[in-house]
C-alpha cells in the first residue's frame, strides 16, 4: 500500500473537515452568542425584576420602634417580630429605618401615628411626651405596646419584657460572684443608667441590684449617660475609667450599646482584668469578649421571643380586643 | 436542492448570494438597531421615577408656601395658589401605592399618601381657622401641619434616595447589559462576515474551479494530447456549455485525425505496391533484356527453319518450329502487359506441343475450361510457369503414367485455375518454404522463358493485394501437386467483351 495514501487525507475528506470545523466554529460563536444573551436577560431580569422582588402583600402594617434598630440587638428583636408577621399576614415595619435621618423614639412615634399604621410596638422610656403620643395612638384607633421598657402610666395595651426588679436581681448575684473572686475589702461597682429618664425602668433594676447587694460592703454608684446625644456612652464610659482616684472594680452596663463601649475602651486603655464587665444582651461580639474573660458576664433576654409576643399580642387584641397587661420574658445569664 | 442550486446559472447564483448576503446583512444591522434602541430607552426610563418625585416634592414646597404666605400677608394669590397646589398635590399623591407589601418603596408610597392626606386636611383646617381669624387654633394647626411637612419632606427624600440608589444599580446593571449586547453585536455581525466570506468562496471556487480544470485541458489539447481525462463536472450553467463544447470539438477532431491518419497509411500502403511491382517488373525486364539477343535470333532464325521445312515438304517439322516461334514471340511481346486467360491457354498449348516434341513422348495434358471466363484479363505469363513446374519436377522420370490437368472455373466472384499433375509431389517443409517465397531450388526461379513460379506468386499477390491468390497443396512425395490460382472477377479483370 502507498503510505502516500494514509498521511495524505484525500481532496474531498480535507474538504469534509474544513467544513465542519467551520461549522463547529459557527456553532460555538452562536452557541457564545445565546449564552451571554441568556446571561444578559437573567441579569437585567435579577436586577431589575428583582429590585421590585416578588411583592408579598399584606392586610396590617404594624411600626416597631426602639433604640440602636440596626443593632445586633434590635435587629434580634426586628426578626422575630418579622418572621411572626409574616406569619399572621401582617407587615412588621422596622421603623425610621429607611429614613436618611435619625429620628427620636418619639417623633418616631409620631410619624407612625400619621402614617396611619394598624399597630405599634414601642420600647417606651416612660417620660410624659412618650406617654402622651401614645396616648395620642390609642386615641386614634392604634393600639400600642411597650417592649423592654415600659410606659406603666399610658394607655398601652401591654407590656412584653422581663420583669425589671428581676433582673436588677440578676445583675446583683452576678456582682456578688465577681466580688467574691476579687478579693477586695472595698470593691467600687458603676452601674451605667439612662439620664433624664424618669422612667424608671432602668431605675427598677437599679433597685434591684441595690437590694442585693445590701449586706455588702459594697460601693455601688450609679451613672446616668444621656442617650439624647451621640457617642455619650462612649464618652462617659472614657471619663469614669480615667478617673483614677475612683476607679471602678466592676462596671454593670444595662444595655448592648454600653456593654461593647465599656469592653472596646478597657482593651484600648489596657485595662483587662483591671475591671470586670457585666454586660448585657449577647451578640457575636459580646460572645467573643465573654470568652476572651474581657467581659465577666452577661444578662441575656431571648429579644426574638420579645419581637414575637409583641406582635402576637398585638394582633390578639386587634382580634379579640382583650389581651394581659404583662407578658414576661425570660432571663439568662452566660459566663 | 444541491442539484438545484448547480443547474442555475452563475449569473442567478451571484445574484441570489448577493441578496441572500445583503438581506442577512440588513436584518442582523436592523436587530441590532431594534434592541440597542430597546436597551437605551430601558435606560431612558430609569429614572423617571426620580423625577416624578420632584415633581411631588416640588408641589408639597408649593402648598407649604403659599399656605404659609397666606397666613403671613392673607393675600387673596396666595390662597388661589394654595388651592392650585393643593389640588395638584391631591391628585399627585393618589397615583402613589395604597397597598400594604414588604415592598419597602411600595409601603414609603403609602405612608406618604396616608401622612400627605392628613396633611393636606390640616393645611385645609389651618387656612379655615385664618379666614375664621382664630389666631389661636390656626397657629396650632400650622404647627402640626409643619411638623408634619417635615415628615413628609423626609420621607419623600428617603424614598427619592432609595429609588436614585436602585435606579442606579438598574441603571448599572442596564449599562452592562448594554456592553455585552455590543459584544453579542460584534460577533453576531462575525458570523455573518464568516458566513459570507465561506459562501462566496465556495461559489467562486465553483466558478472558477472547472474553468482552470477547462484552461488546463485547452493546454494539454494544444500540446498535442488528444487523450486527456475529462474530469470537469458537467453542469447546467455556462461553464457547463463550453464543457460540452470543448469535449465535443476534442472527440470530433480526434475522429478527424484517425481518418486523415488512415487514408494517408493506405496512400502510403498504395505508394509501396506500385514501387514493388515496379521492382519486379524492371527485374523481369532486365531478364528479359538479357536473353533478348537469343529469342530475336532465335525466332528469326526459327523462321528461316519454316520456310525451309515447308520448301523440303517437311510439315511436322515446320509446325515445330513455327510453335516454338510463338511460344517466344508471346514471351518478347505480353512480358510487358496484360494478358487474358485466353492467350495464356494458347501459351500452355504451344509449350505441351513443344516439350512432347522435346521430350518424345505424348503429354498426358488434360484442360477443362469454362469458355465464357477466356476473355477474363490476367497478368500475363502466370499459367505457363505453373505448368512447366508440374512437367519438370512433377510427372518428368515417374514410373507411372503422368498427367497434368488445367481446370478453370467459376466459383462464386472468383476465377479458379487450377493445375493437378499426379508427379513426385511435394514434402511438406518445400511447401511451407515455398508459400513463404523462400525456394531453396533454385529451379522455381529458373524456368524456360525465364520466369519461376515465385515471380508468378509475387506479381499475383501484388497485382491482387492478396496474398492467397495462389496457392499450392501436395499431400506429401508421391501423392502429385495441386496449384490453384483463384482470381475476383469484378475487381480487376473484366475485358471489355466480357460481362
Amino acid at each position: 500500500m502507498n503510505t502516500n495514501d494514509i498521511k495524505k487525507p484525500s481532496i474531498n475528506k480535507r474538504k469534509l473537515i474544513s467544513f465542519i470545523v467551520f461549522l463547529f466554529s459557527i456553532l460555538l460563536l452562536f452557541s457564545i452568542i445565546f449564552g451571554m444573551n441568556y446571561y444578559r436577560k437573567q441579569l437585567i431580569d435579577r436586577e431589575l425584576n428583582n429590585s421590585q422582588g416578588d411583592t408579598k402583600y399584606y392586610s396590617k402594617h404594624f411600626a416597631l420602634i426602639i433604640e440602636n434598630l440596626d443593632s445586633p440587638f434590635g435587629e434580634s428583636i426586628y426578626g422575630g417580630a418579622r418572621a411572626k408577621g409574616d406569619e399572621l399576614g401582617i407587615y412588621v415595619e422596622n421603623f425610621g429605618e429607611n429614613l436618611h435621618f435619625p429620628y427620636s423614639i418619639k417623633e418616631r412615634l409620631k410619624m407612625a401615628i400619621a402614617s396611619g399604621v394598624h399597630g405599634i410596638i414601642i420600647q417606651a422610656n416612660g417620660d410624659d411626651e412618650t406617654t402622651k403620643y401614645i396616648n395620642q395612638a390609642t386615641a386614634a384607633g392604634i393600639p400600642v405596646v411597650t417592649v423592654l421598657e415600659d410606659a406603666p402610666i399610658s394607655e398601652r395595651i401591654s407590656f412584653v419584657g422581663a420583669n425589671q426588679y428581676q433582673l436588677g436581681k440578676y445583675y446583683g448575684n452576678q456582682i456578688l460572684k465577681s466580688v467574691s473572686l476579687l478579693n477586695k475589702e472595698q470593691t467600687r461597682v458603676v452601674v451605667l443608667l439612662g439620664a433624664n429618664e424618669k422612667n424608671k425602668g432602668s431605675d427598677i433594676i437599679f433597685t434591684g441590684i441595690k437590694d442585693s447587694l445590701a449586706k455588702e460592703t459594697i460601693e455601688l454608684e450609679p451613672v446616668a449617660i444621656d442617650r439624647q446625644s451621640a457617642f455619650s456612652s462612649e464618652e462617659t464610659i472614657h471619663k469614669i475609667i480615667m478617673d483614677k482616684d475612683k476607679t471602678p472594680d466592676i462596671i454593670v452596663c444595662l444595655n448592648q450599646a454600653d456593654t461593647i463601649s465599656a469592653y472596646q475602651t478597657i482593651v484600648d486603655y489596657n485595662m483587662v482584668g483591671d475591671i470586670d464587665i457585666i454586660g448585657y444582651y449577647n451578640s457575636e461580639v459580646i460572645q467573643l469578649a465573654i470568652e476572651k474573660n474581657i467581659i465577666d458576664s452577661t444578662i441575656v433576654i431571648d429579644t426574638k421571643q420579645i419581637g414575637e409576643y409583641s406582635v402576637k399580642i398585638l394582633d390578639e387584641y386587634l382580634t379579640f380586643g382583650m389581651i394581659s397587661e404583662y407578658i414576661p420574658i425570660s432571663i439568662d445569664i452566660v459566663e | 436542492m444541491v442539484q438545484k442550486i448547480k443547474d442555475m446559472s452563475i449569473g442567478t447564483r451571484l445574484i441570489i448570494l448577493f441578496f441572500i448576503i445583503t438581506s442577512v446583512t440588513y436584518g442582523v444591522n436592523i436587530y441590532m438597531y431594534w434592541n440597542i434602541n430597546k436597551s437605551i430607552t430601558t435606560i431612558d426610563y430609569v429614572y423617571v421615577s426620580n423625577a416624578d418625585l420632584n415633581v411631588l416634592t416640588n408641589t408639597l414646597e408649593n402648598v407649604q408656601r403659599y399656605m404659609y404666605e397666606y397666613l403671613n400677608t392673607k393675600s387673596s394669590d396666595a390662597l388661589k395658589n394654595y388651592y392650585l397646589n393643593h389640588e395638584k398635590y391631591n391628585e399627585l399623591i393618589y397615583d402613589l401605592n395604597e397597598t400594604i407589601t414588604d415592598n419597602e418603596i411600595d409601603l414609603m408610597e403609602r405612608k406618604i399618601r396616608t401622612m400627605s392626606l392628613e396633611y393636606l386636611d390640616l393645611t385645609n383646617e389651618t387656612i379655615q381657622a385664618k379666614r375664621g381669624r382664630n389666631i389661636e387654633k390656626y397657629n396650632k394647626y400650622y404647627e402640626e401641619a409643619s411638623q408634619m411637612y417635615s415628615y413628609i419632606s423626609t420621607n419623600i427624600y428617603s424614598l427619592n434616595n432609595e429609588q436614585f440608589e436602585r435606579n442606579s444599580n438598574n441603571y448599572y446593571t442596564l449599562l452592562e447589559s448594554l456592553k455585552y449586547l455590543e459584544i453579542i453585536n460584534v460577533m453576531i455581525l462575525l458570523i455573518v462576515g464568516l458566513v459570507s466570506m465561506f459562501l462566496i468562496t465556495i461559489l467562486t471556487k465553483n466558478i472558477t474551479k472547472p474553468l482552470k480544470k477547462l484552461a488546463n485541458s485547452a493546454n494539454e489539447v494544444a500540446r498535442g494530447n488528444f487523450n486527456i481525462e475529462f474530469d470537469v463536472p458537467i453542469s447546467n450553467d455556462e461553464i457547463g456549455i463550453v464543457t460540452v463544447a470543448f469535449k465535443k470539438m476534442i472527440i470530433n477532431i480526434q475522429k478527424y485525425i484517425k481518418q486523415i491518419k488512415e487514408s494517408m497509411e493506405y496512400e502510403a500502403k498504395l505508394k509501396e505496391n506500385e514501387l514493388l511491382m515496379k521492382n519486379l517488373l524492371k527485374d523481369a525486364q532486365l531478364k528479359y533484356l538479357q536473353a533478348q539477343i537469343n529469342p530475336h535470333f532465335l525466332f528469326n532464325t526459327l523462321n528461316a527453319g519454316v520456310q525451309l521445312a515447308i520448301i523440303e515438304d517437311a510439315e511436322q517439322t515446320g509446325l515445330f518450329i513455327e510453335k516454338t516461334a510463338e511460344f517466344f514471340r508471346y514471351n518478347i511481346n505480353k512480358i510487358n502487359e496484360d494478358s487474358t486467360l485466353e492467350d495464356e491457354i494458347n501459351l500452355v498449348d504451344n509449350y505441351i506441343y513443344i516439350m512432347s516434341i522435346r521430350l518424345f513422348q505424348d503429354i498426358n495434358f488434360i484442360k477443362n475450361v469454362d469458355e465464357s471466363l477466356l476473355k477474363i484479363r490476367v497478368p500475363s505469363m502466370i499459367l505457363q510457369p505453373p505448368i512447366e513446374n508440374a512437367l519438370n519436377y512433377g510427372i518428368r522420370d515417374i514410373d507411372w503414367e503422368g498427367r497434368i490437368e488445367l481446370n478453370i472455373y467459376r466459383e462464386g466472384n472468383n476465377v479458379c485455375i487450377s493445375v493437378i499433375d499426379n508427379g513426385r509431389g511435394i514434402s511438406k517443409e518445400v511447401l511451407d518454404d515455398i508459400m513463404k517465397g523462400e525456394p531453396k531450388e533454385a529451379d522455381l526461379e529458373k524456368n524456360s522463358n525465364g520466369i519461376g513460379l515465385k515471380n508468378v506468386i509475387s506479381r499475383l499477390k501484388l497485382y491482387f493485394d492478396n496474398d492467397n491468390v495462389l496457392k499450392i497443396y501436395s499431400d506429401g512425395e508421391g501423392k502429385g501437386t495441386r496449384v490453384t490460382i483463384t482470381i475476383p472477377i469484378d475487381k480487376y479483370v473484366m475485358t471489355d467483351n466480357f460481362t
